[in-house]
This record gives structure tokens, sequence and C-alpha cells, in this order.
């Protein structure tokens, strides 16, 4: 065992579970870096590597401390959560967290962080920020702008990020990964078209901020989420030149939660447009179509370009298709979609899934299309939907877990859901695997659950 | 109308077992599958397979049948750092049947599985080694794996400091 190859060694270790408790994932590691020197030469990066993201789980001062006396364990830390929820002091006391925050990050353990955090560093790779006001986001944002220029940073992930200015993205110049949600930046028109608010980035107020060097980092994957319709001018930034990132080779794009109806459409298009060569996973919401215009027959519709490289395509119906009001009603709306007893309500987002299918359909090769079809509802006996349609192509469907009572149950769904199914998509074809999730709850995937395969 | 026949590709291993196996079965190892792309004509000659003992490759084949057809994972070494990052337990009931070995089998399928660059397979070999880990001190680890403690007690006692953090909540 002792003899087993480094990379062998490191992929069983990332493999132990974290199951519910962080705890129990650092003192596995640190006994596992007890064994032996070749286990501790594995260990011991991914136990300072990884928990430094699981705030809360550990005993900061110490940790803090024993990194400030160990430069050589400084450049293990690969990932750094400034989770602002957890390095503020609470004002409630007498609240459990306060008294848990109050206790393990004191005032001295916030300065030790600091300054931990206080430059850039060449082992970090992997940068969360999750700020939770607008008054901690000002306090914390020198530490994000120590940390965002860290060389060999390649993944940022920014949630709530609410009034940075937008020089602060033009400080990273390695990032491939970057994931932005409910944030908006300031420094860029946001009444026009998502250029800066000057024209030229020569002549952008810095602020002190370096400014950016000619090559702007290459972004790989590009994850935005939660845009409202002021964002969705940020979002066009992009599109410019001036933007802080090249997306010309993007392989992965997200654009969920969009608010803004018919802007989203056209910029998802334009953005899809602009990175298409290369696309390999989109994910997308078709935003609730509340609106007199007939987008689904839109010409906007009509020019999503073929995607050769594309593998994976996600649409969430989630919020189409009914009005529902609660929770209950949405359950209620699975079921009896489940049961194959509902109506169609709107069937026009199904088309446009089709419509987007069609443009799409010269890729050939697709390992995956995840529906999310929570309330979405449709109807198997609609002549509409089930005439005339092409024979299916497919390799194999899987349908994520439902919570169910029993297996018989779960089994009988499977088939009320695969009576509607070829009514739903009946153009999308050529696709390697279809996943269909009912209620988000997608679970274990076994062979039991694999409905069809041709 | 028949199905076009299968080709048929034939390995020997280290022990000079033979197979003759479907050549979609044996596609699952990115290994071969680049060794039968970089073979312009058809060869009768058996591919050898000098890290591979019979009764593994027994073994790995049966795995690689089950989950023939199935996508390969992306070739794409770039993959999202939640990705690679993601931990879990998740084995499928059949995995974990297929898994239920002896020890030494066990380690011999991840090696074969990592010579043969077939990740699923060294996922489903490393879960499982790591969930026997999960819990267990670094004495249990050692007699579990048969490792000799190479530290001094001064190297044990630093490492103890260093990952102090960790342990005192």
């Amino acid at each position: 065992m002792d003899a087993l190859a480094p990379e062998v060694l490191e992929h069983i270790l990332s493999q132990v579970p974290i199951d519910s408790s962080p705890k129990e994932l650092s003192a596995t590691l640190s006994n596992c870096s007890l064994v032996s020197h070749n286990w501790r030469a594995i260990a011991q990066p991914l136990l300072f590597s990884e928990f430094i993201r699981y705030g809360g789980h550990y005993n900061p001062m110490r940790l803090y401390r024993t990194l400030l006396s160990h430069p050589r364990l400084q450049d293990l830390v690969k990932c750094i959560w400034v989770d602002t929820a957890v390095l503020s002091i609470t004002s409630d006391s007498d609240s459990f967290i306060g008294r848990l925050q109050e206790q393990q990050f004191s005032r001295s353990v916030i300065d030790l962080f600091h300054q931990l955090t206080s430059r850039p560093r060449p082992g970090l790779h992997h940068l969360i920020v999750d700020f939770v006001s607008e008054e901690l986001e000002a306090q914390n944002l020198k530490i994000v702008a120590s940390l965002i220029s860290s060389p060999n940073l390649t993944v940022l992930s920014f949630t709530n990020v609410i009034s940075a200015p937008i020089v602060i993205l033009y400080q990273c110049p390695s990032i491939r990964e970057l994931h932005l949600c409910r944030c908006s930046f300031s420094g860029f028109d946001r009444d026009g078209d998502g250029h800066l608010v000057r024209d030229e980035t020569s002549q952008v107020d810095w602020a002190g901020y370096p400014p950016p060097s000619k090559d702007r980092p290459r972004l790989s994957h590009l994850y935005l989420e939660s845009t409202d319709i002021y964002e969705i001018r940020f979002i066009r930034w992009f599109l410019h030149l001036d933007c802080a990132f090249d997306i010309s080779g993007l392989k992965t794009f997200h654009l969920l939660d969009a608010s803004d109806e018919f802007d989203s459409y056209t910029l998802a298009r334009d953005l899809v447009q602009k990175v298409s060569p290369s696309l390999e996973e989109f994910a997308f919401d078709p935003p609730t179509a509340f609106t007199d215009r007939d987008i689904y027959s839109s010409p906007e519709y009509a020019t999503f370009d073929p995607l050769p490289e594309l593998r994976t395509l996600k649409l969430s119906l989630q919020q189409t298709g009914v009005s529902t009001g609660s929770e209950s009603s949405l359950w209620t709306w699975a079921i009896q979609f489940m049961s194959g007893l509902a109506h169609p309500e709107r069937l026009e987002e199904i088309q446009f899934v089709c419509s987007l299918a069609e443009r799409v359909r010269d890729a050939r090769g697709w390992e995956e299309l995840d529906l999310f079809l929570t309330s979405v509802i449709t109807d198997p006996e609609d002549e509409e939907l089930s005439g005339g349609r092409k024979v299916w192509n497919l390799k194999r469907i899987w349908f994520g877990i439902v919570t169910v009572s029993d297996e018989t149950t779960r089994l009988k769904k499977w088939e009320s859901i695969a009576a509607i199914i070829p009514s739903l998509v009946p153009r999308i074809w050529g696709l390697g695997l279809v996943k269909v999730s009912l209620s988000n709850n997608w679970g274990h995937v076994h062979d039991s659950d694999c409905w069809y395969e041709g | 109308m028949a199905a076009p026949a299968t080709q048929q590709i034939k390995i020997r291993c280290n022990d000079e077992k033979e197979f003759t196996v479907d050549r979609d079965v044996l596609e699952r190892s990115v290994l071969i599958k680049n060794m039968l792309e970089d073979v312009t004509e058809q060869q009768d000659a058996p591919i050898p397979l000098p890290n591979v003992s019979g009764p593994v490759m027994a073994k790995v084949l049966e795995y690689c049948t089950h989950h023939r057809g199935e996508p390969l994972p992306s070739a794409d070494t770039e993959q999202s750092q939640d990705e690679t990052r993601k931990r879990t337990t998740d084995i499928s009931e059949w995995d974990q049947k297929f898994i239920t070995v002896d020890q030494e089998m066990l380690f011999e399928i991840i090696l074969a599985a990592n010579y043969l660059d077939i990740k699923s397979l060294l996922d489903v070999g490393c879960k499982t080694v790591a969930n026997m880990i999960k819990g267990k001190t670094p004495e249990e680890i050692r007699k579990l794996f048969n490792i000799v403690n190479d530290f001094t007690p001064e190297e044990e006692a630093q490492i103890k400091k260093e990952n102090e953090w960790a342990e005192d909540r």
C-alpha cells in the first residue's frame, strides 16, 4: 500500500467522504498525515488546502497562528473562503451563532486572518467570497483585492458582491473559472449596453488598482446566476472587448435565474453565438414569459447557430408552465405530471426547447440533456405534440430519483413519465443521455431508473 | 437485419493469459482506446498489457462489460474545480457488489484501473479504500495496509503540532 503511486494515493485521500461532518474529514486527513512520510506528503497538503474553506469547523486561532509561524504550510492553502457571515462578529451575542462566532472569531482571530490574507498568495487556486451586507463588503473588500491578484488563482466565486468597483475584476491574471451570483459592480454604464463608464479601459479611473495587462485571462467556465435587469447590462459587458475576460474559448456557460424577460433571451443568444465554436455545456433558465410579445416565434429564437462541440444542454423550466403559489402546489403539479394526469398550460416553452435543440442538432455525440421540469405540465394525448414525430435515436434516458415511499410507486411513476417524454421532446434526437429531474432532487441514479435504452 | 458484428480485440496479460473482447468494451480503457486508434491496420497480434495479470483483467473486463455503452468522462482535463474536489460516497449497487473483493484484489484493481486509465473504475476503487480509512487512527491505518511507521518521534510530534488546529475545537 505504501508503494502506491502518489497520484493514486492522492486520489484515494481526496475521496475521503465529508459526510455530514467536515470535522471528521480533518481528523481523518490529520491521522493520514501521521501514517508515514509518503502519506504525509499527500495528506497534509489536502488537510490545509481543503479546510480553510470550511470556516467554523476548526480552531481558527490555532490554524491561523500555525500558518503564520510556518510559511511552508501557508503555501499549502489552495482555497480561501472569505465568508463574512463567519468572519463577522455579530452583535446578537445571545444567539447560538452569535456565541459561536464570538468564541471562534474574536477580533484577534479576524486580525490574524487579515494578516494571512493581506497579500497575493502564490499557492492560492480558489477564492470564494460571500458578503452578507454592504457594510461587511466595504470592510472586507481589501482582503479580496489582495487575494484576487494571486498569480495562480484560477477559480473565483463571488456571491452577494454588490458594490465593488468593476476594476477589481481586472486584477486576476489567471482566472479560468468565474462564478458570479447576485453580484453587481460599480464603474460601468448601467443605462447603456455594458460598456465601462469610459469607452477606453486606459481612461478608467483605476482608483489605486494597477491597470490590467493587455493579455486578458481566457475563461473556460462562466457561471452567472440571479441577475436582475440592471445586471443584464453588466452581463452584456462580457461581450465587449473592454471586458476583463476573453470568453471566446468558453466551454461551459450557465445563465440562470436572470429575471429579465426578453433581454435575457437575446443576451443568451449573443453570448452563445460569441462562444459557439468551443461551447460544450450550456445551461439556461428560459425566464417566465409573462409578456404580450410572442417571443417564442420571434426571429431572436431562430438565430442560434449550430454548436458543434455542445455535449450538455441544461434547460430549467421550473418557473414556466403554470402559476405556482407555494411549495405544496409545486409538489401537486409535479405529482400530476408524474401521473400523466395534468394538462398543458403553456406548450410554448416546450416548443422553445425543441426549437433550440433543432438549431443545435448538428452537434453529434451529445452526452447529456437535463430538463428540469418541476412544474411544466403537458399532455401525452395532445395531438400537436405527438403527431408525426421522428423516432427517437436516444441511447439512454436517465431519471433522477424522486422521493417516494416505495419502489413500486417509483417504478409506476417512471412508466408514467416515460409515456409523456417522447411527446415532450420529439425532435431532440442524436442525444447520448437525457436526464429528467422532477423536483430538483437528483439523488442517486441506479440501473433501475433507466427507463429507455436504445 | 442483423446488427453489424462488433470488432473483436485480443489482449495478453503479464501471465500470458489472453482474452478476446469486443472493441467497445475494451475502449472503456483510455489507454487501450488510444492504442487502437494509433493502429491503422487490423492486427491479429494480441495487445500486450504487461502491468495486469489475468485474474485482475478478468475483473476489469467484468466491470467494463457491465458499463459498456455509457458515456466516457470528458477528456477535458480542465474540469470545474468544484467537480474535481467533490467528495462523495456514491457507489452504485452493482459497483458495490463488484468491488466487494479481498484487499489484495482491491488494490490490484485500483492499480490496473490507473494503468489502463479507466477513471470510473479508479473512482470506485478509491472511494472504497477511502471509506475504509475514514475515522481510523494512524496506527490502525498502518495495520490495515501493512505500512511501516518511518517517522522519528520528533517528526511525529512536529506534525501533531502542525495539525493541532484540526483536532482541538
